[in-house]
């Protein structure tokens, strides 16, 4: 296994314009990215007269993973977080934007380049039950990788040698020659790969053995001296098992354990089996998604600490997919938030925790119930709804329908909290879902003092005269009205979601 | 107010399959008082959403509930069986499972109710989601007129129910009131525009909407014991929130007990008066909030808390449980702590059957109880078990 020692070799950047001292450090550079899903646009769709719809997935954005680092990716279930994961390693069609891993655009690699890139960056699936095929052994799913990719092969750069051992009767000088490729079975160290023989006289004549399964020694008697020669006699099937075995144990099960199927396994143990597949070509990247998130607190741990100390020891560079944020607290070196296919607030994890910036980030780490007895009986002021369809996202911001902190147009005088409830109504009316009867029923005035009592002045009158024209049940006119008066900032502007030159993102008015 | 509502005995309940008996719950002990929310935490298949299917006798083959006792305080219904069921009676307190089936069957919902981890899953797909919340109230309903006759509804669904209500409309077995109690339910549960949301099906709900509609449902019969089982865990933390509220709010007002099962340890932190940890089928450590979280006696306990992420305050390296949840088949278990496997302090004397024992105590008047040797004794290294691996002691 090669170490890929994070260097800093100058990277010639993509076609995007960014700061010098972003380029020198990023692995993965992704811009722009978007995916979207149609739906319907079939032919029944067609027939029926219906139109295709997208499902705006990933939206736009924009990081670096830089090398050696654990970019976390977090967000609520539908946030487009696994399917940014997805794409950028290809494994999904991107509808827009670029990708570059290494430099190198990952959309527009060829078949030569993608194998390369395959090899490279790798990913672990969240469900360790669906994501191992249940009739291969658990060796073999862990050598598919190398047996598609054609592995183990020799590397020209690394030396061979042997370390020799002369047992009692061998009085001849001896020689050793060892196989060029004998690096695809022994684990190279400073370049050289080296073997043990030892050499000792057998009954009739000397006998050299190495301690190893897939090598073999053979002795040759010549007139002043022995010749050993060692070659490599397993198959590659057998290596990449050897192989397999190995990775086995780097994760903490057991060689032993190469034929058996994933049913054998428990939930974590899977999980272990899926962490070794990925490393079994030796990337430099992995996209971990939600590798943790199916598995017991108590396994979890023990999985989290075998992702840290896999990366140390490889110098991996992890994309980290998740929605527990104590985990991702635990495990990430910088964090990106994502809601409704976009990124709302990027940056290093203390800040991201500590000291968030963005409504949605503080709402989120606000909602987290702590194992500790300080949370008895806490209240936790919650976000109102549910997240918005990403078919039919708002406009500008996304977090808009349920910031708590959604800014009031400057020139009108109105309290936070009434805003909010203001901009509630709003949606209510223009989604068309306000009944007229109910306002009818009491009348416009006193249903607005039921349900925004802190409204008063020029605001109030506006409200009332919306409310009436909904009692006439003319929706349109009333959200005209509303808009004309409480239309803010964060609907009409989309908040600036470019990485600044840290590298940080905060999507949020707020911030400008 | 320190009364019982529950008082679980000995609770053990059986698998017998192909491959064996397994031991999924395993002589529970336990009490639910009066207004108070009782928390069971465990990993998955220690037995904690068994528990909540036996205290209502929900479980199915090939299981079996093969001993115990879940004594539920009703003075009325224990009035009432004291002579024909002398045995299931004891002052108030009358044992769920030696009554009666018809009586068993009537106590689910206004004695017990319960909401699933699953609300996709729980609620059926063809049914109007208020329909099915106003058939829980028309079960109530009809169960309090006649307490004999506890039939549910016997027509079909579909098309040709669709057909018959068309020529018969007498025929609907939910009467209006119970649509309208479904309706004020929905309201009460916090979904809005609550009439609409009554005529929609599951599917046009979101996942949180679904949580508080299967809330409404276990509300119907007016509960004194609600048993929610991971009602959050298949939700985003913001919606969990907001779930997680609507349920202290509910418990508070409605005075009900709630019985609260998760893996979750800080939905138990933020819920939970007192707790039960859950391992191998036992309850292996249980006592207040405070004397659980802060003085674990119980190894396990403690390793738990050791293994989740602090989100404040991380740690450079989590010290998690080594090995794996053991089997649970009866031939595989063997009489010894079920944890001594995988237990950084085991002794000899853990290869015995351990009783509860009592632990020190914060709180007055809350028990804490110990499955383990530790309870009394200090660990003593000279007594360690050669098997056991001993990772590193977690530490604190």
């Amino acid at each position: 296994m090669t170490e890929t020692a994070p260097d800093n070799a100058d990277q010639p950047g993509s076609a995007t314009d960014r700061t010098a001292a972003d380029d020198a450090d990023a692995l993965l550079e992704v811009r722009s990215l978007r995916k979207h899903y149609q739906d319907g646009g079939g032919l029944l769709d067609r027939v029926l007269g219906r139109e295709a719809t997208s499902v705006k997935a990933v939206d736009g954005i924009d990081f670096d993973v830089r090398r050696g680092e654990t970019l976390g990716l977090v967000g609520e279930s539908g946030c487009g977080k696994s399917t940014t994961g997805e794409t950028l390693l290809r494994l999904r069609e991107a509808t827009g934007g670029t990708v570059a891993f290494d430099g190198e655009e990952v959309f527009d690699m060829d078949d030569e380049s993608i194998a390369s890139f395959r090899r490279r960056a790798q990913i672990v699936f969240q469900d360790p039950f669906s994501s191992l095929d249940p009739r291969m052994t658990v060796g073999a799913i862990v050598a598919e990788g190398m047996r598609i990719h054609g592995l183990p092969e020799s590397d020209p750069t690394v030396a061979t040698a042997a370390e020799l051992s002369v047992g009692d009767g061998i009085d001849r000088m001896v020689e050793v020659t060892v196989a060029d490729d004998l690096d695809r079975v022994i684990d190279a160290d400073d370049g050289v790969a080296r073997v043990p023989v030892s050499v000792r006289m057998g009954e009739k004549s000397p006998e050299a053995s190495v301690d190893h399964d897939l090598l073999g020694a053979t002795v040759e008697e010549r007139e002043a001296d022995l010749h050993v020669e060692v070659t490599v006699t397993g198959s590659k099937g057998e290596i990449r098992r050897a192989k397999a075995g190995r990775l086995l144990e780097r994760v903490g099960l057991s060689s032993d354990q190469v034929d058996r199927y994933p049913h054998e396994f428990s939930g974590g143990q899977r999980q272990r089996v899926g962490i070794a597949r990925a490393l079994a070509l030796d990337p430099e990247f992995i996209v971990l998604d939600e590798p943790v998130s199916a598995l017991d607190v108590s396994v979890q741990a023990q999985v989290l600490n075998l992702l840290d100390d896999l990366q140390e020891e490889f110098g991996l560079t992890y994309l980290f997919i998740a929605h527990d944020l104590s985990v991702v607290r635990h495990i990430c070196d910088r964090v990106a938030v994502m809601y409704l296919g976009k990124i709302a607030e990027l940056g290093p994890t203390d800040q991201i925790f500590e000291n968030p910036d963005h409504p949605y980030t503080k709402a989120l780490l606000e909602s987290v119930p702590r194992a500790e007895v300080a949370e008895q009986g806490r209240r936790v002021a919650t976000l109102a709804g549910d997240v918005p369809s990403p078919r039919n996202p708002p406009s500008g911001c996304r977090f808009r329908t349920r910031c708590p902190k959604v800014i009031p147009p400057e020139d009108i005088e109105i309290e936070q909290s009434t805003f909010r409830e203001v901009m509630n109504l709003r949606e209510t009316v223009e989604a068309g879902s306000l009944d007229p009867e109910a306002v009818q029923e009491v009348g416009a005035q006193r249903y607005r003092e039921e349900e925004l009592p802190a409204l008063d002045g020029e605001n109030a009158a506006v409200v009332d005269s919306a409310l009436e024209a909904v009692a006439d049940g003319d929706h349109a006119a009333a959200a005209a009205t509303l808009r004309e008066r409480f239309e803010t900032v964060c609907e009409t502007t989309e908040p600036d979601a470019t990485p600044d030159a840290s590298g940080d993102v905060v999507a949020c008015h707020l911030e400008d | 107010m320190a009364d019982e509502i529950l008082k679980v005995r000995n609770l053990t309940t059986r698998f017998f399959t192909e491959e064996g008996q397994v031991n999924a719950v395993e002589g529970v002990d336990f009490d639910v008082r009066d207004g108070e929310v009782f928390g069971i935490v465990g990993e998955s298949g220690s037995g904690k959403s068994v528990t909540a299917l036996s205290l209502i006798d929900l479980v199915e083959t090939p299981g079996r509930i093969t001993e115990g006792e879940v004594w539920y305080r009703d003075a009325e219904l224990a009035d009432e069986h004291r002579d024909s069921h002398p045995e299931a009676v004891d002052g108030d307190y009358v044992d769920v499972r030696q009554l009666p089936e018809t009586t068993r069957r009537w106590l689910r919902g206004p004695a017990f109710a319960t909401i699933f981890q699953d609300p996709m899953s729980s609620l059926n797909p063809t049914i109007p989601v208020g329909e099915q919340i106003a058939e829980a109230v028309e079960v109530q309903r009809r169960a309090r007129a006649n307490p004999r006759r506890t039939r549910s509804r016997t027509q079909g669904y579909g098309l040709g129910r669709l057909l018959i209500d068309s020529v018969i409309p007498s025929r609907n077995y939910v009467s209006d009131e119970s649509h309208e109690r479904a309706v004020e339910l929905l309201d009460r549960v916090g979904i809005p525009d609550p009439e609409q949301r009554a005529e929609e099906y599951p599917h046009e709900f979101s996942g949180g909407m679904l949580q508080r509609a299967m809330v409404a449902q276990a509300l119907a019969g007016e509960p004194d014991v609600l048993i929610a089982d991971e009602p959050t865990t298949a939700l985003d933390v913001t919606i969990q929130a907001q779930i997680l509220n609507l349920l202290t709010e509910l418990q508070e007002e409605e005075d009900m007990s709630v019985v609260l099962i998760t893996h979750n340890l800080g939905v138990i932190a933020r819920m939970c008066q007192r707790v039960g940890v859950m391992y191998a089928g036992e309850v292996v450590e249980r006592g207040s909030l405070e004397d659980v979280f802060e003085n674990p006696v119980h190894p396990y306990t403690e390793g738990l808390l050791g293994s989740i992420p602090d989100l404040e305050d991380p740690a450079p390296r989590l010290s998690p449980i080594e090995g794996n949840v053991p089997s649970l088949l009866d031939s595989e278990m063997g009489e010894k702590c079920y944890f001594a496997d995988r237990c950084p302090k085991a002794m000899e004397s853990c290869l015995h059957r351990i009783d509860e024992r009592d632990a020190p105590s914060t709180l007055d008047g809350v028990d804490h109880k110990v499955r383990c040797v530790l309870a009394d004794r200090e660990y003593d290294e000279s007594e360690a078990l050669d098997g056991a691996t001993a990772p590193e002691v977690t530490d604190d």
